[in-house]
Order: structure tokens, then C-alpha cells, then sequence
């Protein structure tokens, strides 16, 4: 079953790839220096397998080729960092909570990047286990402590507590690739880009759910970078939010914080909502007319979660939090609501969910109507769920400030 | 005027790129709401794209997203090798044929000027002009020849040009265009092939001040892509006419004429059928088994119409030319086919343009250009016959333009010999 | 020059006087000293007035012009006769339907020294009156000899149009002539076969060139059709080697055209009716216009009675198929076959060298280093040159060599690759 990964950079020579027995399949992650043309899948029999290099850049060739030559003529290959802003210094804010092991990878990647002027804050999202502090103690990076849970609360307060121009948040069980700035400072080297998206690969795909969680859509956008303007996308677009990227490789300007707000504490892991934080956060950039740019060139690298039990739950999250980024905006934007519900009725429920339901009882797809039923039962817990995170969030917030641990 | 302005900004620029070394994007674009960039490499233009400005700027990561399509152009580009034995060039004439047109005609025959260093004749023929402006203008260009043409008609003008022209090939465009500097050459070297006898070129607009003209390469853009293609029988239905290019920048085999015929004159400007003569022509050439090669290397610039009354006009002409072409397809060439093609364009073209302008689908055409059209297109079979009945009355003998198969063949109108012109010879001795 | 007769015309004739008229009179407005060349007529079976014109005609021209004939009905016989009594040592075959201009003979006179087969320019003329057939025939000849024109063309054996062609005597003679059993035209691929494997050079001269009046319409062309797939099967069994070849590329291409084959083997009288109430449909498709409808109707004819020929040759489909698997499987690239890397150079010497080897067991072409094609041995063409491999990289830069060449360029130049002013080249 497992599946063996690995990237390989163009501009160096190819080496042979050995995989070991038991691995199916070799996917390959194509880079052109920091930047990721594309991918490649290989079978492999169970044997142990060798890939010598002139097979690899055989596949490669066919594969990836035209694409390369698109990018070269487009000039997006090797193209560097315009001097204008060479490399600004970004603020790099970690929120965790309790994965003390995940944290400690996370960490030992961020002190290992290639970029001349970062730091890192790691905020401590009220954890109870003892292994946190010391792991982040050993790390070397500043620590602060949010006692309110909420990943949002976290983001806030992360964002408060920073102190360069850009702000770039990754998940605490995420590896960022060593040119994962690089890639948010080429997203921002368009000063009219408020908000850099990245893309997330998978760390490992070792079990049947981290497999599946891919082939479901996974957390990557693809291979090309697009940028996300209100006045270029369509009505249903608009809402669409999962689209453009996830919270788990995220970068934005200071300023915009001042625009639009901050993230909303209502929503996203550690409430009743489960998730939703980023996708709001991102339609409110969007809505208000900024531009969001999902950029590829940040490369990120996210362990799925490793059992199917866990795996349901994320899905049924998905859903759950879906519906209360949807709730959100019906709630904050009266003058949208005719377009949330028309979206909501025929661009999510029918569309997404139950078009994709019936489709697949139809053809007797198992694996794809497991996941649409899970996410469409997610769908239906989403009112309650939101209701109970408002509460909580406005219990939260009536709590006279208490100062905040270092 | 303010419903208008609504759903189209006022002002989008046009802006060269060159792919070998990409600009860091343009910061001089205040006022302007959208660019049209026309990328290019080694001279040849490879894609265009739209993109919207922000504040006056396009950054270099716009640039970057759209211009992965110049990706198989260039590439064809890179292979489109001449062969071994570049046979030479044939001679060549260039005719423009112009009315009341005197600043624009001024720009085209500067433009023409590197034409006429080269050796090529350039002929000017001069279509019932009002005033002596033009004729003034020419006496500034005694290399040119000027004809003048008094029975008017865009395609009378053409013939005339046609037997006035001493070139084996003779090249066409519009007083309101101007050229390239590779453009005759380009247009050129396509006639190797014996079976090709038109040959089109890339028309990109000169300018997109303002909104009538933005509306216009919207929706009737003359380009045709940025990969040569051709264009025959047994590729394309004759009826691929409309998308084989247009009249502003051609090119024709002059030997060829006596078998397809020259321009019908009851078409094309200046007669009640208003536009259509160029399609039509081609048309015959396809259905006469000859070959039409798209060549975009071959490039002109063309001002579109400024006023809006004028795009007005010119999509209500558009409109009647088309289904005029198509009447005198079937009503003299017997093409049954266009019982089915004229309806289905009709409703899915014009119709449904109102329609979407009725209904406020996004980026509709405004309703008055849908009407003019649609009206246009209504009035395209009576204007047709009216036009002949006008031809017939000016000049009973050469009324007729060849049916394709027509027992009579050739017959009637044969390319008339240079000496035997219909206008006069107004260049200076 | 000297005035040795060195070149003789051969023209086989079928009951076409008039035009046959016209050959003639052609042949005396050529260019070449009319010492030179003599021209033989066969008339073969003709009724009309064939004879008593070339006897007459024979007074007055300048050049020797003789008169045989027989009644074998066979284009191959007439042009076999014709040969047997020719003086010269180097032969023309001209059909009689072909005009010749000034300059033909002369060209292929001056084409003597190369000592292979020239192919002259048969131009295609159509009456005025053009059907959609006839100006489709015409297009579809003159993107042939375009083809064939290109530099680096590489002959096949059905290029080998044996209604302008010029070879030498001897060699005819050597491969035995035309073969007088093979239906329908394609006696002159059937020769065209013999002639490659001997190893012969062809040229092809785009000044000789001669006016073809074709005179077939689309009844004609569809019979022809049908005796082309009895001559296919013909030329199957006499060269085995070449059967799946000439099958596989009229293979149909999609299910409405193989259900058409299945009809022309299964139901051969169901399908010869609806062959012809189909023929008499395009007639009105052409009358009213109908391109649209036309063309793929004739597409469809076209497969019908091919395969209607095919059967009428072999039988039932199963025995067809039968004869089928029973030739020798085409030739595949040897395990040792030859490699070519495009991006290296060699001397033209040692290229030649390779590619003839490569000919004949399969050539694997590299574009540095990593594998791009795999050619393998074709029967029926003459064998590979340098200029062949050029004009296959120019052909091969649309589609297979994108990926390597793409890599390979931008591996190389990075970010100045548009700029180069002359990319690398191959070959």
C-alpha cells in the first residue's frame, strides 16, 4: 500500500530512485528550483525497484514537457524576485495545540529555510501537555499563550504579537519546503496582492486514509497560480473559497488585517464549527475587492491523518464548517444573502453533495459516495454546530481580557 | 450615454510585449481600465490577451498567467523553417482602395512606404470622392498611381484595382489600416503552393480609445489566431469564408482570377448590400477547389470606428452583408446548404445577442448593437436585390459576377487586360 | 548533342483520339531536338479512330512516331509491348492523356545521368464545369507532387505514377516489366515494388511538367477503388512481406466505416444496391449544394467499395482475415538496432552508413541521450538518406520531439532561451 514520494529538481542531474518493497506506486513532485512544475505517478511492482535516471527523465519528458516549455516561454521559469522588493522580511506564526511530536518536526523544518530575513513566533493555543513548552523551549523561537480555544484566536493573537509587514501561517502538523518563503515573496512581489495562498502536498502517504484523502482532492490547488480578484470571478466563484487555498500555507499583508478584520473566532478547529477560519477570512479578502493569489512556489508538506476513523471525521468536519463559513456570511453581509442562498441550494447542496451522492449510488461507487455522504451529513450538523460556536465565541468575548502568558 | 458606460469601462490601451525579455509589467496605465497585450517574439506577434488594470498598473505576475498561451506559436514559429530552395518572391501590386478617407489614407501610405522602397506598385484607386482632398493628398505621392473610380462600391473600386494592378499577386488592405513592416513579405512567400490563391493576414486594432472601438474587438475582432492554417474544400465547409480573415489585409493570385471571377460588384461598401463582398469572394475560392492560407505573421494595424452612430452603422451593415452573400449564394450559386446555416446563425448569433442583452447576462452586447444587427440581418436579402438592380441599371455588361459551375463558366466577366479600365488614371505622367 | 536516338515515348491508348491528338502535337513543340526521341503509340483495342489519326499524324511530325497494337485490354500489356520494340536505351512512359509542355522531355533527357527513376509533374486539369469530385481529385494531386517535391521526401512505391515517368531500358527489363495480371492502375505500385527492392534512386522533376486532363468523374473513380482492393490483395500475395502494410492503412477509423466493411464482405449484393442508390444520392447532394452531407458520403463510398474489391478478390471476411495473420509480422526494430543520437553530429559518411543500416533493422533516434522514436524497417521505401532524417525531425519537432527538445533547450539556456537567436538546430 504505501506510497513512496519524492521530489526531484530539474536543474540538477537525476539520480536513480530506489523504492522498497511493498511501496505500489513512486510519485514523483517535479521542480524546477524552487519552483514545482508538476507531478508524476510510476507504478512499481511490490519488488524492490530501482528507477534509473534516463527512465525517470524519460516519464518526466512526456509527462511534463510541454508544460516546461509553457513556462519558459511565459518566463516563469528562473525568473527571479524583482529588485523592487527583493525578499521583505515575513513573520512566520505557528499555532499548536498538543502534538508536541508534529510541532517538533514542524519547527526543525522552519529553522531550516532558505530566506534572509524571517522570524518565527509559535503560539501555544492553551495546550496541556508539559512536552509542548519544552519542544518549543528547545527551538529556540518565541512562545506566546492564548488561553481561549480556537485556532482563530490563536491566528489573532499571533498576529498581534508579530512584528514584520507579512504574516505567514502554517499548521504545526505541516513541514514548510525549504523555499516556502521564497514562493510567498514571489506571490508578493505584485504589490497589489494582499493575501498569498501555497500549495500542500503530503508528507507521506503510508495508510489506505492519507491515500484517500488525496485521490478525495487533498489540500493542493494545483500546479498553477492563478490570481483571485472579485471582478474576475463569477457569483457562484465567489463563494467558492475552498478553491483558493487552505489554512495550512497562508501569507498576508498587515495592512489588510486593518482593512477587513481579523480572523473570526467563531469558526475553525477548536470550536463547535471545527474548521471554516481560513475559508471566511479568504471571502472576506476577496469580497472586499482585494486580490488573493494561490501560489504554487510555496511548498508545504502536510502529514494526513493516518487512520480512516480520523479521516471520516475530518470530512464530516469539512462539511460541518462549510456550512458555518456559509452561516457566517449570511450573517455578516445582509446584502449577499440572496446570492449565499442561491449558492448554498444549487452551487453546494445540489451540485457538490447531492449530485456527486446520487451519481455515485448510481454507478455503485463506493468509496466516492462514502465521503459524499459523510461531508452531507456534516452539511446537516452544520446549523447547531454554528450556533454552538457563536455562543461560545460570545462567552469568550464578554471575558475581560486577562494578560496573556509570555 | 450613461446606460452605455455601464457594463464596458471607457478606456483600454494596447501594449507591446516582447517574450524575450518580459517588461516588470506596466505602471503608465492611469485612466485605463483594461490592456489589450499583444506579446511578441523575434517580430512576429505570438498571442494577445486582455488583462485588467489595478490602479493604473498590470504587474509582471499578470503577464506571467496568460502568456504560457504563446507556448505553441512560438514553437511552430521556431520550426516554420523556409525551404531548402527559397523560391524567389513573385511580383506583386498593392492596392488601397479608399473614399473620402484623407487623414486615415495619409497613415496607410506612410505605413506603405517601406512597400514602395522595395519596388513593389502601389495603387491608390479613389471611390466617388466628394471632395478634392484626397486627390490633393496624392500629389504628395508621385510614386503611387492614383485611379479614381466613379461608380461607387468597395468592390467595384477592388476590380478596378484588380485590372489597373501589373503584379502577379496583388495585395489588398484598407486606407484605414496600417501595415507592418514584414507584411507584404509574409503575405508573399504563402503563394509557393500552386493551389493556394488567397492569402489572409493578422488584423490587430491600432488603437482602443474609446468605447466604441473596444466594443468592436470584443465582438468582431478580425484576428484569427496566431498559427497559420488553411483553408480548402475538404478542410472546411465554404462556408468557413467568415473565418478565413478579411478584406482589410489579403492577398490574391491574379492568374487564378479567370477561373473563380473577380468581387461581386453588388456587394461590399458603398452599395445597399454594405459589407460582404471579401467574404463572398472567398467563398468562390473555396468552392471553386482552391486553397486560402491564414497567415498572422502577415500584419496590419486597423482603426476601428470611434463614434459609437458609426459602430452602430457598421454592425447593421455587417448584418446585411452577410445575409446579403448568403442570398446571392443561393440565389445564384444554388447553395441549398445555407437553408440550414442561415437560420441556425440567425437565431444562435443574432437573436440570441438581444436576447442576453434583454436579459443582463454579463458581458452582453448593449441592446442597440444586438438590434442593429439583427435589423441588419433582416434587411439582407432585399438589400441584396436591390444592389443588382442598381448594378444592372449603372452597367449592363459587366453585371455579373461567375456562378461557380455555371455552364457559362468565366465567360461574362473575365479580369479585364490593363489597358481596358473602367476608371481613370489620375497619377502623375 | 548527338543525334542518337536515345529517349523512347511509349504511350498505351484506349479509345481516346482526341486527346491522344493533342500528346502528340505536344511532342512536337518540345524543346529537345525531336532526333532524339522517338515516340511509339499501342493502341489497345480502339474502335475509334485512333489508328488512322497516328498514321496520319506519323507523316507530318518530325519525330519518329510508330504505331502498334493488340487487344489485351491491359494498360501493364501496352506499355510491356511498347517496351519491347523501343530502340532507345532509356524509356518515358507517358499515359495518353497527359499533355506534355515544352520542357518535359527535355528534363527527363537531362535526368538521364542520374541513372535512377524520374518522376515528372502530372498537373491535374478539370473541365470548367468542375465537380465536388474532381475538385477534391485536384487537390488531393497537388498536395501529392508537393509531397513528393519536398527535399528529403523519402519514395515509396506508390509514388511511382507511371503516367510521367522515365527509366532506363535495361533495368525495365531487368525486373521484368509491368505485370499484365494486375488489375485495375495499380500495375504501376506493383512495379514500383520491384523496382525498390533493386535498390534503384528516384528523383523527381518538377519542370517536366504535363497536363493531366483527367477525365474520371466519381462512378469511375468508385470502380476504380474496387479494383485497387482486388489489386491490393494481388500485391499481397506476390509480395507477403508487404501484405499488412497495405492493409493497415485503410484500416476504417471509427464503427460506421468498419460496419461497412462487415457489408462488403457479408452482404455483398444488399451492399452493391445501396452503393448505387447512394451514388445517385450525391448526385443530388451535388446538384443542391450539400457539401456538408457530400463529403462524408463519399468518404463512405469510398470504404464500401474498397473493401468490396478486397472481397471480391479473397472471399469471406474470415478468409481475408486468415491471409492476413498469415504474413510475416511487420518488421519491429531489432534489440541491436542502431542508435542515432539528433543532438550529436557525424560525418556524413559515417551517418549514411548508419542510416543504411538503420533501413534495414530499425534505427533508434536519441535526442541526448533519452530515446524519442523507434523507426522501424518499412517495406516498400527506399532506404534511408540524411536528407530523409532531416525532413523526419522537421516532421517529428510537432509531436514526438516536443518533450525531449523542450527539456533539453531549457536546460540548457534557462532563462535566456527566447532569446538565442538560433536555437540548436537538429540536423
Amino acid at each position: 500500500m504505501p506510497i513512496r514520494l519524492a521530489e526531484v529538481d530539474l536543474k540538477k542531474p537525476l539520480s536513480a530512485i530506489y523504492v522498497d518493497p511493498g511501496h505500489d506506486r513512486l510519485d514523483l513532485v517535479v521542480f524546477y528550483g524552487y519552483r514545482p512544475i508538476g507531478a508524476v505517478r510510476l507504478p512499481c511492482p511490490s519488488r524492490p525497484w530501482l528507477f534509473q535516471p534516463e527512465q525517470l527523465q524519460r516519464q518526466i519528458e512526456q509527462a511534463l514537457g510541454w508544460r516546461v516549455w509553457e513556462l519558459a516561454v511565459s518566463g516563469q521559469l528562473d525568473r527571479p524576485i524583482p529588485s523592487a522588493c527583493p525578499s521583505p522580511p515575513v513573520s512566520v506564526v505557528v499555532c499548536t495545540r498538543d502534538r508536541p511530536l508534529s510541532l517538533a518536526r514542524c519547527l526543525q523544518s522552519l529553522a531550516e529555510l532558505d530566506y534572509p530575513h524571517y522570524d518565527v513566533l509559535v503560539v501555544d493555543n492553551a495546550s496541556r501537555q508539559p512536552e509542548v513548552a519544552a519542544i518549543i523551549e528547545q527551538s529556540g523561537f518565541p512562545c506566546v499563550r492564548e488561553a481561549n480555544p480556537g485556532l482563530d484566536w490563536a491566528r489573532n493573537r499571533g498576529i498581534r504579537e508579530s512584528r514584520h509587514e507579512i504574516i505567514a501561517f502554517i499548521d504545526d502538523d505541516a513541514l514548510a519546503g525549504q523555499g516556502w518563503l521564497r514562493g510567498v515573496a514571489l506571490g508578493f512581489s505584485d504589490p497589489q496582492i494582499m493575501a498569498v495562498t501555497g500549495m500542500v502536498l503530503p508528507a507521506e502517504i503510508e495508510t489506505m486514509a492519507q491515500d484517500d484523502f488525496e485521490g478525495y482532492g487533498g489540500m493542493s490547488k494545483g500546479f498553477i497560480s492563478r490570481t483571485f480578484r472579485r471582478e474576475e470571478l463569477s457569483t457562484r466563484d465567489c463563494f467558492w473559497a475552498s478553491n483558493w487555498g487552505v489554512g495550512a500555507n497562508m501569507a498576508f499583508r498587515r495592512g489588510l488585517f486593518d482593512k477587513v478584520g481579523d480572523f473570526d473566532v467563531a469558526l475553525d478547529v477548536g470550536t463547535p464549527a471545527c474548521g471554516g477560519g481560513d475559508l471566511e477570512f479568504f471571502y472576506r479578502v476577496v469580497s472586499a475587492g482585494y486580490a488573493l493569489r494561490y501560489e504554487p512556489a510555496a511548498v508545504v508538506r502536510h502529514a494526513h491523518r493516518r487512520e480512516d476513523s480520523a479521516l471520516s471525521r475530518q470530512i464530516y468536519n469539512n462539511g460541518r464548517s462549510f456550512a458555518a463559513y456559509l452561516l457566517t456570511i449570511w450573517r455578516n453581509q445582509p446584502g449577499k444573502r440572496v446570492a449565499v442562498l442561491r449558492f448554498a441550494a444549487l452551487g453546494w447542496l445540489w451540485d457538490w453533495l447531492l449530485k456527486r451522492l446520487l451519481r455515485s449510488a448510481l454507478k455503485r461507487d463506493a468509496w466516492t459516495f462514502r465521503f459524499a455522504w459523510t461531508e452531507f451529513r456534516g452539511c446537516l450538523s452544520g446549523w447547531t454546530a454554528y450556533r454552538a460556536s457563536r455562543r461560545l465565541a460570545r462567552e469568550l468575548l464578554a471575558k475581560p481580557l486577562t494578560p496573556s502568558a509570555p | 450615454m450613461a446606460k452605455r458606460v455601464r457594463h464596458q469601462p471607457p478606456r483600454s490601451a494596447i501594449r507591446q510585449c516582447p517574450l524575450e525579455c518580459l517588461p516588470q509589467g506596466f505602471t503608465d496605465l492611469q485612466g485605463y481600465d483594461r490592456v489589450l497585450v499583444v506579446f511578441c517574439w523575434r517580430t512576429a506577434v505570438v498571442t494577445t490577451a486582455w488583462l485588467p488594470v489595478h490602479r493604473g498598473c498590470v504587474s509582471l505576475s499578470q503577464l506571467n498567467d496568460v502568456s504560457p498561451k504563446a507556448a505553441w506559436p512560438v514553437w511552430r514559429l521556431i520550426f516554420d523553417r523556409p525551404p531548402a530552395a527559397v523560391p524567389p518572391l513573385p511580383s506583386a501590386s498593392v492596392v488601397v482602395c479608399t473614399r473620402d478617407r484623407t487623414d486615415d489614407l495619409d497613415r496607410c501610405l506612410q505605413s506603405l512606404s517601406h512597400v514602395l522602397s522595395q519596388g513593389y506598385e502601389v495603387i491608390v484607386v479613389d471611390n466617388c470622392p466628394s471632395t478634392e482632398r484626397t486627390a490633393q493628398l496624392m500629389s504628395r505621392y508621385p510614386r503611387i498611381r492614383y485611379l479614381r473610380e466613379l461608380r461607387s462600391g468597395l468592390n467595384v473600386a477592388r476590380n478596378t484595382g484588380l485590372s489597373a494592378a501589373t503584379g502577379e499577386i496583388v495585395a489588398f488592405t484598407d486606407d484605414d489600416a496600417q501595415v507592418d513592416s514584414g507584411w507584404l513579405s509574409a503575405l508573399l512567400r504563402n503563394f509557393d503552393d500552386p493551389m493556394v490563391t488567397a492569402v489572409t493576414g493578422l488584423t490587430l486594432p491600432l488603437e482602443l480609445e474609446t468605447e466604441p472601438q473596444q466594443w468592436f474587438e470584443r465582438t468582431n475582432s478580425f484576428a484569427r489566431g496566431f498559427v497559420s492554417r488553411q483553408f480548402d474544400l475538404t478542410k472546411a465547409g465554404v462556408f468557413a469564408a467568415g473565418q478565413v480573415g478579411a478584406g482589410v489585409n489579403m492577398a490574391l493570385r491574379r492568374r487564378s482570377l479567370e477561373e473563380i471571377g473577380v468581387f461581386d460588384e453588388a456587394l461590399d461598401c458603398g452599395t445597399p448590400a454594405r459589407s460582404g463582398g471579401d467574404q463572398e469572394f472567398f467563398y468562390r475560392v473555396l468552392a471553386r477547389g482552391h486553397r486560402i492560407v491564414y497567415e498572422p505573421q502577415a500584419l496590419v494595424w486597423h482603426r476601428h470606428r470611434r463614434e459609437w452612430r458609426a459602430l452602430r452603422r457598421t454592425l447593421y451593415g455587417y448584418g446585411v452583408g452577410v445575409f446579403a452573400w448568403w442570398t446571392r449564394c443561393l440565389w445564384v450559386e444554388r447553395e441549398l446548404g445555407l437553408l440550414w446555416i442561415a437560420p441556425r446563425w440567425f437565431f444562435r448569433h443574432h437573436v440570441w445577442n438581444v436576447l442576453r442583452a434583454l436579459l443582463r447576462r454579463p458581458q452582453h452586447l448593449p441592446l442597440d448593437l444586438a438590434l442593429a444587427g439583427l435589423f441588419g440581418a433582416l434587411a439582407g436579402p432585399c438589400n441584396f436585390f436591390r444592389s443588382r438592380r442598381r448594378v444592372r441599371r449603372q452597367s449592363p455588361a459587366a453585371s455579373r459576377a461567375p456562378a461557380v459551375g455555371s455552364p457559362q463558366g468565366h465567360a461574362d466577366s473575365p479580369v479585364p487586360a490593363p489597358g481596358t479600365l473602367a476608371g481613370q488614371d489620375l497619377s502623375a505622367p | 548533342m548527338n543525334s542518337r536516338l536515345a529517349l523512347s515515348i511509349v504511350i498505351p491508348t484506349h479509345n481516346r483520339a482526341a486527346l491522344l491528338q493533342r500528346s502528340l502535337e505536344a511532342m512536337t513543340q518540345q524543346s529537345l531536338p525531336p532526333s532524339c526521341f522517338e515516340v511509339i503509340v499501342v493502341a489497345d483495342a480502339c474502335r475509334d479512330d485512333t489508328a488512322a489519326m497516328v498514321l496520319a499524324s506519323a507523316a507530318r511530325v518530325p519525330y519518329r512516331l510508330a504505331l502498334l497494337g493488340h487487344t489485351a485490354r491491359s494498360a501493364a500489356a501496352s506499355r510491356n509491348l511498347g517496351a519491347t520494340r523501343a530502340q532507345g536505351d532509356w524509356l518515358l512512359f507517358l499515359d495518353d492523356d497527359v499533355v506534355a509542355e515544352p520542357e518535359l522531355v527535355r528534363q527527363h533527357w537531362v535526368a538521364r545521368a542520374e541513372n535512377g527513376i524520374s518522376l515528372g509533374y502530372s498537373k491535374p486539369v478539370f473541365p470548367i464545369r468542375a465537380t465536388f469530385w474532381q475538385l477534391s481529385a485536384r487537390l488531393w494531386w497537388e498536395d501529392r507532387f508537393r509531397d513528393i517535391g519536398r527535399p528529403g521526401h523519402r519514395f515509396s512505391f506508390r509514388d511511382f505514377f507511371s503516367g510521367n515517368v522515365s527509366l532506363p531500358a535495361t533495368l525495365f527489363r531487368k525486373v521484368g516489366g509491368f505485370d499484365p495480371s494486375m488489375v485495375g492502375r495499380l500495375e504501376d505500385y506493383e512495379l514500383g515494388i520491384r523496382l525498390l527492392k533493386e535498390g534503384t534512386k528516384f528523383s523527381f522533376l518538377p519542370r517536366a511538367i504535363g497536363h493531366h486532363h483527367e477525365s474520371t468523374d466519381l462512378e469511375q473513380w468508385l470502380g476504380r477503388l474496387r479494383q485497387e482492393g482486388e489489386a491490393d490483395v494481388l500485391m499481397g500475395q506476390r509480395h507477403p512481406e508487404l501484405r499488412t502494410m497495405l492493409f493497415s492503412s485503410k484500416e476504417p477509423t471509427d464503427r460506421r466505416l468498419r460496419r461497412l466493411r462487415r457489408l462488403a464482405f457479408d452482404h455483398p449484393r444488399l451492399g452493391d444496391w445501396m452503393n448505387a442508390l447512394f451514388v445517385r444520392q450525391t448526385r443530388l447532394y451535388e446538384r443542391w449544394r450539400l457539401r456538408g452531407l457530400w463529403f462524408p458520403l463519399l468518404g463512405r463510398l469510398r470504404e464500401y467499395n474498397y473493401w468490396r474489391g478486397v472481397s471480391a478478390a479473397i472471399g469471406h471476411r474470415r478468409a481475408f482475415q486468415d491471409w492476413l495473420q498469415e504474413a510475416p509480422l511487420p518488421p519491429a526494430v531489432a534489440p541491436d538496432a542502431p542508435v542515432h543520437d539528433l543532438a550529436s553530429s557525424r560525418t556524413d559518411a559515417a551517418l549514411a552508413e548508419v542510416l543504411d543500416l538503420g533501413s534495414r533493422v530499425g534505427l533508434r533516434l536519441l535526442v541526448d541521450g533519452s530515446e524519442v522514436l523507434a523507426l522501424p524497417p518499412k517495406p516498400g521505401c527506399e532506404p534511408l538518406r540524411p536528407p530523409h532524417l532531416a525532413a523526419l525531425v522537421s516532421e517529428l519537432a510537432e509531436s514526438e520531439l516536443i518533450p525531449a527538445l523542450a527539456l533539453k533547450w531549457v536546460r540548457a539556456h534557462g532563462r535566456n532561451l527566447l532569446c538565442q537567436s538560433d536555437l540548436p538546430r537538429l540536423i
